[in-house]
């Protein structure tokens, strides 16, 4: 089983090979602003089938502490840390249940439509390119809305530049998401939200939409400054 | 490993997997396959089956085959779900659990306005709609089918936690009496009635009753839809004048009647009246059999929010379409039945603590109803939570590849708590 392992042990000094970057967890996100925990920690093992049975000698866990695990982090089977973070942004006033019924509704919205399209459809060849899973239309959606480029103001001379910079992954993931959000919160106050948000998912799977347009009006922007982008060293 | 050796290998691999059905299976569905043992002297093929079961349950290997699991139906999920007897007459309790489907002129005609939103919404996604068929309704339609009609009018309520089955096992039993012919007066939801934003009207009958107009037009839409061929047989036996110069003489079939409420809303709820009159006298003059079905039979005896138009809260007495249907309830006529359901939800929120008829009917409704046959809609058994999986999984409503695994199933049986609305809405963001 895994020891916890204080950060003060003689094992410290061979931890300080291993940099975070280095870590193998497929759903590390880094913190803004503040960490609370200190670089040593490493991030909990949510997955049910690598909980069980010992780990390798030379495993990390053995050798450094671990961060606790969220109240959103579960072994359940249907758990996707992409929707987690979904609902915190669609979250507000920190009312989880409300932001949870909201996505949850947006991904009965989107199967509804398709399902519906596909119990409907007579012809065997259109049936098969039906995509009915809701969270695989989500994510495709948020694919098609993440830029590949942002602009920072970089300062040179007195003067801000806004320099086309490649985006960050994390940054990529964060933009998508909020795009997404904010443009369903300008829309109509009477439909309800989860619907909302359906509608912009399917414009977004098929690379329409408002959303899009915005990454690709950000794009455009990065086209027309790329003069600038030796600024960035 | 050179070619030929690797030939021999594979060969003897799919020799292995050949003879050992359970392991195609189990490779298929992508499980973790336990120790497997094969009868066999042979060394090498041993070893290779010492391999094989490492191999087989590591993770990327299980990955890679697990896909083809989304595309074969799960072996848990391999239940005979449907019933193939559309028939409500013909159910037993040998078919417990099973689907069978209401043809769609049947839900069109009769029950697209007895079931909620949530269900209508799942009949337009799946395109088609089915029932399960459960212990209650049978139990209900067995109460009809050997009742002796020349007694006094029995009474029948369904009772329950919310989301258990009563409304659809209400839609059953009417569906069931349709098929058999009989006429049939139901009452979607009465304690709508009793919602402050409701349009009143004062009575132009008798002084002090409250009319709901557009609610009458409504509900005799319903009615004419559900009965129609009867209510054009039938002919009013008494004549009725509703002002100076509209008046029905007796003779003209109740169907006009009907027609008349609908394009006068003023008079609709009075036209309301005058039917059930008429039925009650066909019923004891057994010309028709006559099912009355209401949903939420406390909404009747609850408490009422009307206000008039001087701002006086209404009494639920006074209300016209409440009082018709009241009457409807008592002993004084024969050759019917009536199936009820109390539903918590029906009830003023502060008369909500208990799912029991005689909580929620109140001290009034309880002498009005009393002696009544209480028939308790349980929520699923584990026979029917499995054939309920099995429905959504072939109208492909659980989505998540997860969802179809054994570990998925559980957990959606858990947090569903064997309750079929609840199941409903968990499997709906899976």
């Amino acid at each position: 089983m895994i020891k916890l392992v204080n950060g003060s042990d003689p094992g410290s000094s061979a931890s300080q090979v291993f940099k975070t970057e280095n870590c193998l967890c497929s759903n590390w996100l880094p913190h803004v602003r503040t960490l609370r925990y200190d670089v040593n920690h490493q991030e909990p093992t949510i997955d049910k089938s690598k909980l069980f049975g010992t780990i390798e000698e030379d495993d990390i866990r053995r050798f450094k502490p671990i961060k606790a695990a969220t109240n959103d982090q579960s072994t359940s089977v249907f758990y996707s840390a992409t929707l987690e973070k979904f609902i915190n942004m669609v979250m507000k006033d920190g009312k989880k249940l409300v932001a949870r019924k909201i996505v949850n509704e947006m991904l009965e919205n989107i199967k509804m439509t398709q399902v519906e399209k596909f119990n409907r459809c007579e012809n065997e060849k259109e049936k098969m390119e039906i995509e009915c899973n809701p969270e695989i239309i989500f994510n495709q959606g948020l694919e098609n809305i993440k830029p590949v480029l942002m602009l920072t103001p970089i300062i040179k001379g007195g003067v801000s530049y806004k320099v086309p910079v490649a985006c960050p992954v994390h940054r990529q993931k964060f933009l998508a998401m909020k795009w997404l959000v904010e443009s369903c919160r300008d829309r109509e106050r009477k439909i309800p939200m989860g619907k909302k948000l359906a509608y912009e998912i399917f414009d977004a799977y098929k690379n329409e939409g408002k959303c899009v347009r915005r990454k690709q009006e950000l794009l455009r922007q990065c086209e027309e400054n790329r003069a600038f982008a030796h600024f960035r060293y | 490993m050179d070619a030929l050796l690797r030939m021999q290998v594979l060969g003897r691999i799919g020799n292995i997997i050949y003879r050992h059905s359970q392991l195609k299976t189990t490779l298929l569905s992508g499980r973790k396959i336990p120790y497997l043992r094969l009868h066999s002297k042979s060394f090498t093929e041993k070893s290779l089956l010492r391999c094989m079961n490492s191999v087989v349950n590591n993770d990327v290997f299980r990955r890679t085959y697990s896909i083809t699991a989304e595309q074969n139906e799960h072996t848990s999920l391999t239940f005979a779900f449907r019933c193939h007897d559309n028939n409500p007459a013909n159910h037993t309790i040998d078919q417990e659990g099973l689907f069978y489907t209401v043809p769609s002129e049947d839900y069109k005609r009769y029950l697209h306005k007895a079931i909620n939103t949530e269900f209508s919404a799942q009949v337009k996604v799946f395109a088609e709609s089915c029932i399960m068929i459960r212990k209650p309704a049978l139990e209900m339609i067995d109460y009809i089918r050997n009742s002796d009609l020349n007694r006094p009018v029995a009474r029948a309520i369904f009772y329950g936690h919310t989301g258990a089955g009563k409304t659809m096992s209400l839609c059953h039993v009417l569906h069931y009496c349709s098929k058999e012919n009989w006429l049939i007066v139901h009452v979607p939801w009465p304690a709508k009635w009793n919602k402050r934003n409701r349009e009143i009207a004062v009575s132009p009958f008798k002084e002090g009753r409250i009319d709901l107009p557009l609610d009458a037009a409504e509900w005799l839409l319903h009615f004419r839809t559900q009965n129609t061929d009867l209510l054009k047989e039938l002919t009013c036996q008494f004549s009725y004048t509703w002002s100076k110069r509209e008046s029905t003489e007796s003779g003209t079939p109740l169907i006009d009647i009907v027609d008349f409420g609908l394009s006068r809303n003023k008079f609709a709820s009075d036209c309301v009246g005058v039917l059930m009159k008429e039925v009650k006298k066909y019923a004891c003059d057994k010309r028709v059999k006559v099912l009355v079905a209401i949903d939420g039979v406390n909404g009747l005896y609850s408490q009422c929010a009307l206000k008039t138009e001087e701002k006086e809260n209404v009494l639920i007495e006074n209300v016209s379409l409440v009082r018709t249907f009241r009457k409807l309830l008592n002993t004084d006529w024969s050759n019917g039945f009536v199936v009820c359901t109390v539903d918590i939800n029906a009830s003023h929120y502060s008369t909500r603590e208990n799912h029991t008829p005689r909580y929620l009917l109140g001290k009034q409704g309880f002498e009005v109803m009393d002696p009544f046959i209480p028939v308790q809609v349980p929520i699923y058994t584990d026979k029917e939570i499995y054939s309920c999986l099995c429905y959504y999984s072939d109208r492909n409503w659980i989505q998540h590849p997860n969802g179809k695994t054994d570990e998925g199933l559980k957990e959606i049986i858990f947090l569903s708590n064997h309750n079929p609305y609840t199941l409903a809405r968990v499997c709906s963001s899976r």
